[in-house]
């Protein structure tokens, strides 16, 4: 019997519900069998079988090979670095948030990383004591703060409310992640100007050594990001379609090139319309032109429609935009040749 | 497994115990700290930065570190142990001590002394003079002795009261200022980047300011353990910085005089020094009292062509508070260091500052340099036997140890391949409990002749 592969998803917490969306927009619908378990399958990729597991273990599941593929966030893969993970695409577009230094507001005096540096020294020479900071993140904390030159402080481990540490007295300031910065305010906290540790969203992540060592697998992540590439590329485009007045659809075609916000992915798509009630002036019939256009360029777009005659302009979002091949999936292969 | 001429635990072991001999004729007992320790009482010591070398693990939602060395720790039982007094503790110490490297974990051999809770220039030298004299004692009399003093530096930017930060950017560019003239091109660069990157701070809102420093409806309420009083205060600062560049500069051509001492010569370096201290009283104390140091290590008998003095010698800012010091082979190759730390008993929980002052060898080069020691001459008997024989074995055995004699028993098919320096004779036990040792016969009763003949060898 063929060995499915595994994919594990976010069972609880901000991102487990938009990534099952996620998916669903992807025409990847994810369905739970029974409510009570931890499993899960795709009925577009029935060789992939879900896993639910709490975000940061997914990332353990795929570091052990349980999992061969997972979506947690960047925060969780850059907090837990794992050699046997490999991050295959870092930008899937939900689940933003940002892991930050914030300091009580009532610090007027601290307005960047320079400032908390010196309070650090404060401390520690007028306080004789390290500067507390309360995180669940303490290799990245470390990290960023070791690169800010900050060398004296203690991490003091929090779970549940960090941004309530400096009220109770536990911690002097915080590390934590935020999305509106709401939480933070509303517990008289301020984020560091320069204090953006990682700006978070979520990811797909594999394991290396699986992906290598088993095309099954490297097959099934191939279909699955044909399918997230062809979806989130999708997201970029609209279908615009108008209809123009013209001598014939060569004319119509210059005509509609002569914007680079109507040029299309290739070209504009010209066909005749038949059974008109009312016919263009002249020696002219009305065509349909149906354009992809990049979502940014819409409003140019319909303003050139409009001045070279289009009427009835339509727009309707696109669903996928696939490419020669998915640009996600060429990245990784020569990411785990580069490993090799 | 030390480097070097010694690879021998049998004469690590003999050199430890002279040293221990040595430290102990001052005074200074065994201290055992433990192996294993809370992780945070490193950092707070050495700071996070040191967090890559450490050999951590996490245990039951701690962790915890191997000890990379005797000193921290040494200050926390003191600070546990010894709350509001402030007793005076000689301890020594020596063992294994642990880093995490690149090239995987590393455990060397360490050795010290802490002197905790005495202040001032006799506790300073008795702990100087330890530390060279005991490299004397291990036969190693080519050392060189540097001794700086952070207080020195620290005084001289007193003056200005500069913020924590200014300090830090003066301190840290000691060398650059040993290299370069005040106005250099190096200096001046240096010092415009540091003030442009607080030109860029915005200034808080004037309101916010008086509303802050000034209101005393509010009592002093403590916000992420800062009062209104650090806050105002450190708002002040920042505002006065930009004015500051004079005095920076000022104050580098200060350091400069400082730091371009004639660094071979203690006996001309006082004098000197304290015409640059003329007219600030705090700094001739230091330098009154750093005198009265050098002044006592004479009467140690340290040579003073092996001495030199370096201001600026301190190997971590965040940590020397008074004497610091360096030993070193004539190649420059450090042999160990320590100085004054008065601050670290607070900082790891003590109820307030204790005065202590300590050194560590780096043993692998201390030990790489000292002289082979003579071919061991102690005589070593092995005495083989077979299953008949073992009683009479045993007791031949004790009959020798009882006379000094280093013996072995070995069963006629054990391995006799020699462990111990030194000539080696192999007598064998008969059947009839005599031993046979060349050509000879002995009987128990005739041990001191065995005894005589053996080690006339």
């Amino acid at each position: 019997m063929d060995t499915m592969t595994t994919l594990a998803l976010p069972s609880k917490g901000a991102i487990a519900d938009p990534t099952i969306a996620f998916l669903r927009d992807c025409g990847l619908r994810v369905e739970k069998p029974n409510q009570r378990q931890y499993t899960g399958i795709l009925p577009a990729i029935p060789s992939i079988a879900v896993l639910f597991q709490r975000v940061n273990d997914v990332l353990y599941k795929v570091a052990d090979g349980t999992a061969q593929l997972g979506i947690t966030g960047l925060d969780v893969v850059y907090e837990h670095p794992h050699e046997d993970i490999v991050i295959v695409h870092d930008r899937l577009g939900y689940g933003h948030c940002s892991l930050v230094v914030a300091v009580p507001e009532l610090w007027v005096d601290a307005d960047n990383m320079l400032d908390v540096a010196e309070i650090a020294l404060d401390f520690r020479e007028h306080k004789r004591r390290n500067l507390r900071i309360a995180t669940k993140y303490p290799t990245l904390t470390r990290q960023f703060f070791h690169r800010q030159g900050i060398h004296h402080f203690t991490l003091v481990n929090a779970e549940g409310a960090i941004e309530a540490a400096p009220t109770l007295g536990y911690a002097d300031i915080i590390v934590d992640l935020t999305q509106t910065g709401t939480t933070l305010r509303e517990n008289h906290l301020k984020v560091i100007s320069d204090g953006i540790i990682v700006e978070s969203q979520a990811c797909l992540i594999a394991n290396r050594v699986t992906l290598k060592n088993d095309p099954a697998v490297l097959q099934d992540l191939r279909i699955l990001l044909e399918f997230i590439d062809g979806a989130l590329n999708g997201r970029n485009y609209y279908q615009v379609t108008a209809n123009i007045a013209g001598e014939n659809p060569q004319v119509v075609a210059q005509k509609v090139a002569l914007n680079v916000a109507t040029r299309g992915l290739q070209g504009p798509t010209i066909a005749p319309i038949f059974g008109v009630d009312r016919p263009p002036a002249g020696d002219q019939f009305w065509f349909t032109v149906t354009i992809i256009i990049a979502a940014s360029d819409l409003l140019p777009a319909v303003e050139h429609l409009r001045a070279i005659g289009g009427t009835q302009t339509t727009v309707t979002p696109v669903r996928y935009v696939f490419l020669e091949q998915s640009s996600s999936f060429v990245r990784l292969v020569e990411k785990l040749h580069a490993s090799t | 497994m030390l480097p070097g001429r010694i690879h021998d635990p049998e004469q690590s072991r003999q050199l430890l115990a002279r040293l221990e001999q040595h430290m102990g004729l001052y005074g200074y007992r065994s201290f055992f700290v433990p192996i294993i320790e809370d992780a945070d009482l490193f950092l707070i010591k050495a700071g996070d930065q040191i967090i890559n070398q450490l050999f951590t693990f996490e245990r039951h939602g701690r962790q915890l570190a191997l000890r990379p060395e005797f000193t921290a720790a040494a200050a926390y039982y003191y600070a546990q142990q010894f709350g509001e007094g402030a007793p005076v503790m000689r301890w020594q110490f020596s063992g294994t001590v642990f880093e995490d490297t690149d090239r995987g974990a590393r455990e060397r051999l360490s050795a010290g002394a802490e002197l905790v809770g005495l202040a001032g220039p006799a506790a300073d030298a008795e702990i100087i003079a330890l530390a060279a004299l005991g490299t004397t004692v291990l036969g190693c009399s080519e050392w060189r002795l540097t001794i700086g003093h952070a207080q020195i530096i620290r005084q001289v930017l007193a003056r200005y009261e500069f913020d924590s930060r200014t300090e830090r950017f003066l301190l840290h560019h000691l060398p650059l200022f040993r290299g370069a003239t005040a106005d250099s091109p190096a200096v001046i660069e240096r010092l415009d980047s540091f003030l442009d990157q607080h030109n860029r701070d915005e200034m808080p809102d004037r309101l916010q300011f008086r509303t802050l420093a000034l209101d005393e409806t509010r009592p002093a309420q403590f916000v992420g353990g800062r009062t209104q009083e650090d806050i105002a205060r450190r708002l002040h600062q920042k505002q006065q910085r930009r004015a500051r560049r004079a005095d920076i500069m000022d104050a580098i051509r200060v350091l400069s005089r400082w730091i371009h001492l004639k660094h071979d010569d203690p006996a001309g370096a006082f004098p000197f020094m304290r015409s640059l201290a003329a007219g600030d009283p705090r700094l001739g104390a230091v330098v009154d009292e750093w005198s009265q140091t050098i002044e006592l290590l004479r009467s140690y008998q340290l040579p003073d062509d092996h001495i030199r003095i370096q201001p600026d010698l301190a190997r971590s800012w965040d940590y020397y508070t008074g004497i610091v010091f360096e030993l070193t082979a004539p190649d420059g190759v450090r042999l160990g260091g320590g100085g004054r730390y008065d601050e670290l008993v607070q900082l790891v929980g003590g109820q307030r500052s204790v005065p202590a002052v300590g050194f560590a060898y780096y043993l692998d080069a201390l030990f790489s340099r000292l002289p082979v020691p003579d071919a061991d001459e102690t005589v070593s008997v092995v005495l083989v036997c077979d299953s008949t024989s073992a009683r009479q074995a045993v007791e031949w055995a004790q009959a020798l140890r009882a006379r000094g004699i280093r013996t072995v028993l070995l069963s006629g098919a054990s391995d006799e391949r020699q462990q111990h320096g030194g000539p080696l004779r192999r007598l064998v036990v008969t059947d009839s409990g005599a031993v046979m040792w060349q050509d000879s016969t002995y009987q128990l009763d005739h041990l001191p002749d065995l005894v005589t003949d053996l080690i006339g060898g």
